[in-house]
Parts: structure tokens; sequence; C-alpha cells
């Protein structure tokens, strides 16, 4: 073991200077949990001062990279879900509940329902509304939703997109969101919904809702979601994870235009920047979209993502008509 | 620039000045071609007499003036540019310096041998980086490397390494950073004799 040859000392000179600097922001900028633009900004400002910080900078961030196929030494268990993410699953198999979804797909529920509202946002756009009852929902971008308050339900459909509820709470109106096959029961609450092609996402901010199948009665089958929890849910399975406070905020960072990512998959990050922004994100190779990556970013700043891309991953972009391509190698 | 190749090791073909690369394809021939040459330079470096923290300062210069000549066009010959620079370098520094080290002429006459060693292999099997990896590993100062592991191998947050081992956040970012340093300084110096046992 040569330590003494290898551990550079810190009285040394200007090269030792560079390359602490350099480092520091290798393990605080990439490595850190959250990337922020600051953080770019900063190293920005860092490189463009010489060529010996920007060498200095390559030089130890491409040597850190290397070590990044450390990750085959992982089990592979561990490998496709992040410790952070790790779920808490209830288990909870509605076979029941799959069994109604089959019988009852298509029904027509929303038939000639009077007085329903229509509200939508289109791509990069976010809007509030409030209901005659105060309650206030915020939609996120590319988002649809169908508001009917008239009846002895309070009813919104969600067609499409995302979006959070400050509900004030009825006892005697209970309020109803339904979302692909699901419906998410206010119990005094704020929380976000979010629908995908087949799943829902429901995000619990304060208080607690009922998760259960849309077309059965109240009681059945419908689990509690309280605060900090987050339930992801599709035609086979429900599962509820237990959440941080941080992780809540972050998931409902939307609302302030950020995004938060976690050891997330490069190609998850790419999907969410496209729900925000017109230009979108293609990346060209797959072993480069399962990269993960941890960062905060403004919604619509697609060019912040891009030189993330490129600064920290040392990937290569560029733009075409609509698109900003990311890959490996340009091709 | 004074450092810049002329004279018997100027390519014919290099640098093709006006063709100006792009930032990205500039960084990217760097870490390409550049560095691979690292445990070569420094070696030489050293050897001129000259302290471990001259000598870094020295490779410092060395990237810089590279890396700025290469702005206006990539060298068609890397190794013949980069090696030409050095010596360029090295001939200023020993006019400037007040004692001329007695092995600094020797040095310069080893340059043009250097020039002439095989390239590093530039497609290394995933098999054999791995191999490299675990062996720079093995060599890293024990905190450095129990802190990469859990970052690189286990894929923990700074945080969770932290609670992992029972240290503060920051010590363990210092152990991260200088784990970063001492990594860079094993892998591209360290590359030929685990090529040779490997």
């Amino acid at each position: 073991m040569s330590d003494t040859k290898l551990t550079s000392s810190p009285a040394a000179g200007r090269a030792a200077r560079t390359d602490a600097k350099a480092s520091e922001f290798i393990v605080r900028c990439y490595d850190c949990d959250v990337w922020s633009e600051a953080n770019q900004s900063e190293l920005d400002a860092w490189l463009e001062e010489s060529a010996a910080n920007r060498t200095a900078f390559l030089r130890l961030k491409s040597s850190w990279m290397r070590a990044n196929r450390l990750d085959a030494l992982r089990p592979m268990a561990q490998r496709s879900v992040p410790s952070t993410q790790r779920p808490f699953q209830y288990g909870i198999k509605l076979a029941a509940v799959v069994t109604l979804l089959a019988l009852l797909t298509g029904a027509g529920w929303v038939l000639s329902q009077p007085s329903i509202r229509t509200f939508s946002t289109k791509v990069g756009e976010q809007s509030r509304i409030q209901l005659s009852d105060g309650t206030r929902i915020e939609l996120t971008t590319d988002t649809v939703l169908r508001v009917a308050t008239e009846g002895a339900h309070r009813k919104v459909w969600l067609d499409k997109g995302e979006a959070f509820f400050d509900v004030v709470h009825d006892e005697s109106r209970p309020f109803e969101i339904h979302a692909l096959n699901y419906r998410i029961v206010d119990i005094g609450t704020e929380f976000s919904v979010r629908r995908e092609a087949d799943s829902i996402k429901v995000v619990v901010l304060k208080g607690s809702v009922r998760v259960g199948a849309a077309n059965t009665g109240h009681k059945s089958n419908a689990i509690n979601v309280t605060a900090g929890e987050v339930v992801v849910a599709d035609n086979k399975s429900v599962r509820v994870l237990r959440k941080s406070t941080s992780q809540i905020a972050d998931a409902l960072g939307w609302r302030n235009n950020v995004l938060v990512f976690r050891n997330a998959p490069l190609s998850d990050v790419a999907a969410e920047f496209n729900r925000y922004n017109n230009e979108k994100i293609v990346i060209d190779d797959q072993d480069v979209s399962k990269s993960i990556v941890s960062a905060r970013l403004q919604a619509t700043n697609v060019e912040a993502f891009a030189r993330m891309a490129r600064d920290f991953m040392g990937l290569q972009i560029w733009h075409d008509g609509d698109e900003i391509h990311i890959s490996r190698h340009r091709k | 620039m004074a450092d810049t190749p002329k004279s018997e090791f100027d390519e014919p073909n290099a640098p093709s000045l006006g063709e100006a690369a792009g930032m990205d394809e500039l960084e990217a021939w760097f870490i390409r071609e550049v560095l691979p040459l690292e445990a070569m330079l420094i070696q030489f470096l050293r050897r001129g007499g000259r302290s471990s923290s001259d000598a870094e300062d020295l490779r410092q210069d060395l990237y810089e003036r590279v890396f700025d000549a290469a702005r206006e066009g990539i060298p068609k010959s890397t190794r013949a540019f980069v090696f030409t620079v050095a010596r360029n370098l090295l001939i200023n520094r020993v006019k400037h310096e007040q004692v001329v080290p007695f092995t600094s002429v020797e040095s310069l006459e080893e340059l043009s041998l250097a020039i002439d060693e095989p390239a590093p292999d530039r497609v290394v099997i995933a098999r054999q980086e791995l191999r490299r990896l675990q062996v720079a590993l093995d060599k890293l100062p024990e905190r450095q490397r129990r802190a990469i592991v859990l970052r690189k191998v286990e894929g923990l947050s700074i945080r969770e390494i932290a609670q992992r081992v029972g240290s503060a956040e920051r010590t363990v970012e210092e152990h991260l950073t200088e784990g970063v340093r001492t990594l860079a300084s094993i892998l591209y110096r360290d590359n030929l004799d685990v090529e040779q046992s490997g």
C-alpha cells in the first residue's frame, strides 16, 4: 500500500488547489442528492475562468465516471430499486377489484351529467381554479379534468395529467376524484392525483384520503392513505409507499414549477420534462437512458437539463428541430 | 502562443488551424486522447528531479496549453502534439529556473523516445476495465475506498453513507473528494502496470 504516494498533500501547489476545487464540484454537484441550477452556474463560471480549471475538471470527472462501472459489482436485486425508493408494500392485490374493473370497463358513468365544467392546460401551462365550495385545484402541464359540484357527491374526473387538490371537507357531500378505474375520496385533505396511461399516483400532503375501485361501494376494498404516503395503483395492484416530508414536497415540486429527481433513470427524467415542454428530449442510447441521476430543475427549462447531461454525464447533446437529442456519441 | 508546436516535431497536418472545434468535441477529444498519455507524461515530468508538487503544476500548465491550443483546431496526431508542447514547456522552464536540475537535459532527450512508444490501447473491454477499477480500489486509502464503494457500488447518497459509517456528512464528503483525486491519479498513471499484469 503506497498511501503516501497517492494522497496529495493539501499544502501542495497550484495544480493541487485546482484539483481540490474540481473534486469538490464533482462530489457536491454531481453526487449530491439534488443538483441545482445555482450549482451549475457556479461551475460554469469556474470552468470559464481558465483552461486549467476546465481540464482539471474533465480529468477528475472522467475517471470518476469510469468508476460508475463498479455498479456491476452490485447484487442484481439492489440495482433496479434505489434504497430510498424501496416500496413499503402493503401487498394488497385487489383481485376482486380487477374483476369488477374488467366487467365495468367502458361503462358510461358520466353520461349526460348536467353542469359539468371542463378545465385544461396546454403543454408548459399551469392553472389554478377555485370552486364555489372553496376547494382549490391546481392543474399542471397538459392536464384535462372535469368538475361537477352540484350533486350529492362533488366529483372530479381527471382525464389526463396531474392536479393538486386542497379540498374544503364536507361530511355530507364527499369530494371524489375519478382517475382511470379508481376513486379517491377526500377525508379533509390536501393531495395530488396523477393519471398515466395505465396507472394513477396519489401523493398525500395533509390529512388522508381513501383510494379504491371507482364502481364499488364506499367502504369496500378502499384503503386509507395518510399524509406522507404515496399510492401507485394500476390494474393489478395498489402499492402504498411511505415517504419523508422532503420527498413529498419534492413530488409536489411542480406546483412551484420545479421538478425533483432522486436516483431516477434518465429516461424518466426526460419523460417528465417532455410533459412540460414542446421541445422534446430524445435519448438515443438504451444504456444512457438507464443512467441514474438526481437533480432539481425548473420544469420549463429544458436547456438546464441538457447542460446537466453534458457537464455531469459527459453526454453529447444537439438540437434537431423541436427535439433535443442526447446520446453517448453524436450520431 | 510561445509553447505551441513548431520545429521538427510539427506534424504536417496538425493542428489544422481555422477549423475551430466545438467545446463538446474538444472536451471529448481531451478525455479520449490526451488523458491516456498522463502515465507517460507524469513519469517524464517527475524525472526532471522535480518535486511531485512541481510536476503536478507542470502537468496542469501542459493541459491548459494543450487545451487552449486545440481550440483553434484539434490536432491530427494528439501524441506528437502533446509531447511537443511538453517539450517546449520544459525548455522554457529550464531557461527560467536559476538552478537547472542535472537531469533536465537528459529528460529532454528521452522525449523523442516517448513519442515513439506504442499508444495505450483505446478499446478496453468491460471485463478488463472492471478489473482495472478493482485494482485501483485496492490501492485507495481505506477511508476513501469505503466511501467510494458505498457510493458507487451500493449507490448510497452522501447522507446515507454518513449514517452507515457513523460519520458527519462533511467528513464523508471529504473522503469522497479525496477519493475523486486519488482515483484519477491511479487510473491515469498506473494503467500500464495493470495492463502488463492483467
